[in-house]
């Protein structure tokens, strides 16, 4: 019975001989093809996107420990931070400094937190995302398996495969996880003809850009609003102020932990506004909750209305900033910090 | 590292070029083991030191078993050796297993037991190096393999990064003899190595990760949802093609990057869903552990030599074990079991009907194909679900046991699984008598590097996810 590959001998010298040539060709086949790919795509106006997963999240955090504590400036949070801050411009406005990107969406950050906190190797500047509604005990399955990810598997095989990963991911589109042939397939035959780019891109360093212009149905506001409100009312439910409070004591403690060996704390609220601001207030009103945390918290704190002009942001989403009103907002964030003194006043 | 990084990419490459680069035969394959090591250091280095010491305490008993002509002092070495392997693969492997076990029965018979939280990591590849280096000694007491000259040598046969963390599981006579001469670059050798680890990571990469996983995955881990009949029927066959593709796909990979540096190593699949009998599947389904079953286990159990009640207790203990090798859950435990009983069950059938089933053998080819296939579809459940119960219930719900519910699957997930399964069943059955290779070399040339390049195409848009080769578990 011959085997599967017959591995064990070529059968005659020149076919043999040919595989190589074969492959090699078919290395340039597959080449050639890709590279028509990519150019079809983007004449589409496709972009390269990165994966975001928990690797890339593990080479992040990774950074968010090396150099010294001065350099380092991390950024933690969920989609608003992500998409909110412009990573590239605000390395510009700070040369020297090293900013990482630990966002994780959709989920309450405080166990990145609380992972920085308990590691100490950290001694960087922490802008935490603070967001009154994250502020209680919830799931963030994500955030424990990139944890867990982090702490448990990443091992050097796997950060040099991360790193080499990111020298190609993120400059070619069909590389891009967003370039899935399965999705892209059903929405070809969803729509009956080439599906349009996605509005939002994943950066090779995990932030965000988002361009609403390319949304293909204008966002449904009103439909949010009511899932949003609907969230706020059960947490008013399950948690009262005192407990938010109480929450927030945990968070303390943490913040005074980093305080203690040199590292800092910046909670930043990030902008909302339309409907979605108004529910905000109406569960989580700015002079009970924030301000009440501002007076007491061992960190620094900036609010997006203290911001200079900075209070008011048309948003497509009411949520979130697109690419343009991020670099405005890093810029704004920023001079903040330096008048803070959280980075140095330097002349730019 | 893994097979479908780019770390293995950038290190197959500098090895490739290093190794070639050397003139020196020796600096070679010294060379080698230190790639080798390193290859193994990249998941975990402290294990490297388990690794060494697993090839030390095998070189030395052989050694000395060599030295001694005692049958007394032999058989006192080889259950030295069988106390060392397989102690250190029962702390590591089994231990929580046990514990947990004893705790069970411990509180059947009222007693309270809690037991200890050990939380120990599991070498990767430990059960490969270990059976690796277990026939080593045995064939050594048998008297069928001398040990080599060199320490070296040994320690790259153990090592030999191709094959260390999950086979194909490699015998001290199939490799050792390749280390007496030194190999000159063949580039007949290095363009169908290239062009295997080509087959073996499509193979992992688009059909097991991409099209099979996700959907085995969502049926078999989310126990949440009510699956319908044929939801469970297409996440049972998805998982069916998933480990066909992951394992093979590794071993396709192992195969060729042996053969790029000029070994070969022994091929671990042939066609095994095209199989027409359980022991047909056995003789193509992970060749290298059945062999190894057999020649150390099975016949050492005395194989069908003392009758045939004894005969069926041997084939269903060692398959038993089998699964057990597989890892510590009652689930590849049943798995290994029912296996054992099928083939039991076969030899008594065809030894009852030995000559009706020969008559009928070609009239009943196809329906035998595809009775295995469903059979052994079957059985993975056992091997892939995470608990026992969650098996039965999965067959029960395959058998219509269950609520009538609407599918959950989408269509297009169904009619993917459906057509590459297809595909993959009839590439199996059409190569069941012919090579891979003799099949690619009937293609005209353009085909072929048509083929070869649809294949690099796809694994690039396609390798995302990065999922771990399910055989590192093991």
């Amino acid at each position: 019975m011959p085997l599967f590959t017959s591995s064990s001998e070529c059968t005659s010298a020149t076919t043999g001989e040919r595989w190589l040539l074969h492959w090699v060709l078919g290395i340039v086949v597959a080449l050639s093809l890709l590279a028509f790919c990519e150019i079809a795509l983007r004449t589409k106006g496709f972009m390269p996107s990165a994966p975001d997963d928990c690797q890339l999240w593990a080479l992040e955090r990774r950074r968010a420990n090396s150099g010294s504590a001065r350099e380092t400036l991390v950024l933690v949070g969920a989609s608003r931070i992500r998409l909110g801050i412009d990573t590239d411009l605000m390395r510009r406005l700070l040369p020297g400094k090293r900013v990482v990107q630990l966002a994780i969406l959709g989920q309450s950050p405080y166990r990145v937190l609380q992972d920085l906190a308990n590691d100490k190797d950290f001694h960087g500047t922490i802008i935490y995302d603070f967001m009154e509604r994250y502020e209680h005990p919830q799931p963030a399955d994500q955030v424990q398996s990139c944890l867990d990810y982090y702490h448990r598997r990443f091992t050097i095989a796997r950060y040099a495969h991360v790193i080499l990963r990111n020298i190609f991911s993120g400059r070619f589109v069909v590389l891009s996880p967003q370039f899935d042939p399965r999705s892209f397939g059903k929405e070809f035959l969803a729509r009956r003809g080439f599906p349009k780019p996605h509005y939002i891109t994943y950066l090779a360093d995990r932030s965000m850009i988002a361009r609403p212009e390319l949304l293909v149905e204008p966002y449904d506001l009103a439909k949010q609003a009511l899932i949003f409100e609907s969230a706020l009312q059960r947490m008013a439910v399950e948690t009262n102020l005192e407990e938010w409070l109480g929450f927030h004591k945990q968070e303390e403690n943490w913040i005074q932990l980093l305080h203690n060996r040199g590292a800092e704390v910046v909670l930043l609220r990030m902008p909302s506004s339309g409907r979605l601001w108004m529910l905000d207030e109406a569960y989580h009103p700015k002079a009970s909750y924030w301000d009440q945390i501002a007076a007491t918290t061992l960190a620094r704190t900036i609010h997006f209305k203290s911001l200079p002009g900075g209070g008011v942001w048309e948003q497509y989403d009411e949520s979130h900033l697109d690419a343009r009103q991020a670099g405005l907002f890093t810029m704004l964030l920023v001079q903040e910090l330096r008048r803070l003194g959280v980075v140095d006043e330097r002349p730019h | 590292m893994t097979f479908d990084s780019l770390t293995f990419v950038i290190f197959f490459a500098i090895v490739l070029a290093v190794y070639y680069w050397l003139r020196s035969w020796e600096l070679r394959k010294l060379f080698l083991t230190t790639a080798s090591y390193l290859f193994y250091a990249a998941w975990n280095p402290p294990f490297v030191l388990l690794l060494w010491f697993s090839t030390l305490a095998d070189w030395t008993i052989a050694k000395a078993m060599v030295a001694t002509e005692r049958p007394s002092r032999r058989k006192l070495l080889i259950i030295a050796t069988l106390a060392v392997n397989l102690g250190l693969l029962g702390f590591f492997k089994y231990s929580t297993f046990l514990l947990q076990n004893f705790k069970h029965i411990a509180a059947y018979v009222g007693l309270i037991y809690q037991e200890p939280a050990l939380d120990i990591v599991l070498p990767v590849g430990i059960s490969f190096y270990t059976f690796q280096t277990l026939s080593y000694t045995i064939d050594v007491y048998r008297g069928e393999l001398k040990p080599p000259r060199r320490f070296t040598d040994y320690a790259l046969f153990v090592a030999f990064f191709p094959q260390l963390v999950a086979g194909p599981i490699v015998r001290g006579s199939q490799f050792l003899p390749q280390l007496l001469f030194a190999k000159s670059a063949d580039i007949r050798k290095i363009g169908w190595g290239l062009v295997l680890i080509t087959i073996g990571l499509f193979q992992k990469t688009v059909v097991a990760d991409y099209v099979f996983s996700p959907v085995a995955d969502s049926v078999f881990d989310n126990t949440g949802i009510m699956w319908s009949a044929s939801d469970t029927w297409t996440g049972m066959l998805a998982f069916s093609g998933q480990i066909f593709c992951d394992f093979s796909g590794y071993s396709l990979c192992a195969i060729g990057a042996a053969l790029c540096l000029g070994f070969h190593i022994p091929e671990n699949f042939n066609s095994p869903y095209a199989a027409a009998s359980f022991s047909d599947f056995w003789r193509r389904w992970h060749i290298s552990l059945s062999t190894w079953l057999r020649d150390y286990l099975y016949i050492s159990l005395g194989g069908n030599r003392d009758g045939r009640v004894k005969t069926y207790r041997n084939l269903i203990l060692t398959m038993l074990i089998g699964g057990l090798w597989h890892g510590a859950a009652w689930g590849f435990i049943v798995w290994g079991m029912l296996h054992g009983l099928y083939l039991a069950m076969e030899r008594y059938l065809s030894e009852r009907l030995a000559g009706w089933s020969t008559a009928v053998s070609t009239l009943w080819l196809w329906p035998r194909l595809a009775g295995v296939f469903l059979v052994v579809t079957l059985t993975w459940v056992f091997f892939r679900a995470p608990t026992l119960g969650r098996a039965i219930d999965m067959l029960s719900s395959a058998l219509g046991a269950g609520e009538t519910v609407t599918p959950q699957l989408a269509s297009m997930s169904n009619a993917l699984v459906g057509v590459t399964l297809g595909l993959l069943l009839s590439l199996q059955w059409s190569l069941r008598n012919i090579s891979i290779k003799d099949a690619l070399e009937r293609l005209a040339p353009a085909a072929r590097v048509a083929v070869i390049a649809a294949m690099l195409v796809s694994i690039v848009l396609t390798s995302g996810d990065g999922r771990a080769f399910i055989y590192f578990q093991f």
